[in-house]
């Protein structure tokens, strides 16, 4: 099973073997647990996501196409967790704003310590969009095309997204004194 | 690399074993549970099914109680199956993992039907006692069951508009369908009660899609 391909492994699954998933979870799992904490950066959240995505790749198992790539497929579910997860954060926070009448903005803890912590939240004050591509295209090393595919948008827009998440990660960091 | 930020972009961040021991043991009772797992074409099929068979139901009854006969079914026949290919591309771009092409040939694929539906019913051959308002309400209420199936199917991915455009569209169609069977009234009528209706079927199963809490993200 160690030579097999996440491709044949995903066949036999669908197929019926789920030695096969625990095989593809043992390969796939930490680097999935990595992009989500870096998407929402929140431990329980992330868990709850981790869950969530190779829960979804059991349930709609027969939505994977075979012929095509495995690991894709899987960023691909955890991407769309993640992006529900903070789009449900984000309402139930707008909605605890209005009630309380305050702002809950996050403004960048300059007197943090520790570069990582002022990077991690640089990386918060992204637009979703704009997060996503940065780690998809600078972390999982997706091309521009493979990101263009899993957002229904062309290959330049997906350049453009991380282009201008990555400067506004720069000039935040350059603010801060990071960089 | 070299900058703080490339370098940490690069980094591998630090992971949790036994988070990931408890989503394997959350997996391993989802696996447990022994659910069956159907592929999207059968999905897609069983979409468009659950509008044929309705619609198809609706006919034989029609023609049971003699509300119509063989050759008034005839000869509404290519209407009737450009309403079914409608529904089909409409399912099949609903529930296809990618193909977002699909999504273009389904609406342009409506509007012509919608426009067809018109076009085709000229002056109105029949006199009615009930309010116009009965069929936009029996259109409606003939689309809530594809209109289940299609809000049950799509919590199967990740919420995405497009598709749940073309599911409405596709559930749409059982109404219109059973609109040219039974309704005889003119072309007018079809453009102020039916197709309204048919938009309403769509923007239900928009909004039933986006309220419901997916069980799968996968694409």
């Amino acid at each position: 099973m160690g030579n097999e391909t996440d491709e044949a492994l995903m066949e036999r699954f669908c197929d019926g073997d789920n030695t096969a998933f625990e095989a593809l979870f043992a390969r796939h799992a930490g680097r999935v647990q990595g992009f989500l904490g870096r998407m929402v950066r929140d431990e329980p959240l992330a868990e709850d996501l981790l869950q969530t995505t190779f829960l979804s790749v059991i349930r709609a198992r027969g939505r994977f196409e075979r012929g095509t790539r495995f690991a894709p497929w899987l960023l691909t579910i955890a991407a769309n967790a993640a992006r529900d997860a903070l789009r449900r954060r984000q309402h139930a926070e707008a909605a605890a704003q209005q009630r309380d009448g305050e702002s809950t903005s996050v403004e960048p803890r300059v007197g943090d310590p520790g570069m990582r912590k002022q990077l991690e939240d640089a990386l918060q004050q992204l637009p979703e969009d704009q997060r996503e591509a940065v780690l998809l295209n600078k972390v999982e090393g997706w091309s521009f095309e493979e990101i263009a595919s899993l957002r229904g948008i062309s290959a330049g827009a997906a350049r453009v997204r991380a282009h201008r998440g990555y400067e506004k990660l720069r000039r935040l960091l350059e603010a801060w004194g990071v960089e | 690399m070299g900058t703080p930020l490339d370098v940490w972009l690069a980094q591998t961040p630090a992971s949790d074993a036994a988070a990931r021991q408890r989503a394997l043991e959350a997996a391993r009772a989802e696996l447990a549970l022994g659910r069956p797992v159907h592929s999207w074409r059968a999905q897609a099929v069983g979409l468009f099914m659950a509008s044929v068979a309705l619609t198809a139901g609706v006919a034989g009854v029609l023609l049971g109680v003699g509300r119509m006969s063989g050759a008034g079914l005839a000869a509404r026949a290519p209407l009737l199956a450009l309403l079914w290919a409608c529904g089909a591309v409409c399912a099949w771009g609903a529930l296809a993992p990618r193909r977002r092409g699909l999504v273009g040939v389904g609406v342009v694929l409506t509007l012509g039907t919608a426009a067809t539906l018109v076009l085709a019913r000229g002056p109105g051959s029949g006199v009615t006692v009930l309010p116009s308002w009965v069929c936009t309400l029996g259109h409606v209420g003939l689309g809530l069951v594809p209109l289940g199936v299609a809000g049950a199917l799509l919590r199967g991915a990740a919420f995405r508009p497009s598709r749940a455009l073309l599911a409405g569209l596709s559930a749409g169609t059982t109404g219109a369908f059973v609109g040219e069977l039974a309704c005889t009234q003119d072309w007018r009528h079809v453009l102020l009660y039916h197709l309204p209706a048919w938009a309403l079927v769509t923007v239900g199963t928009l909004v039933l899609s986006r309220l419901l809490v997916p069980r799968s993200f996968a694409p």
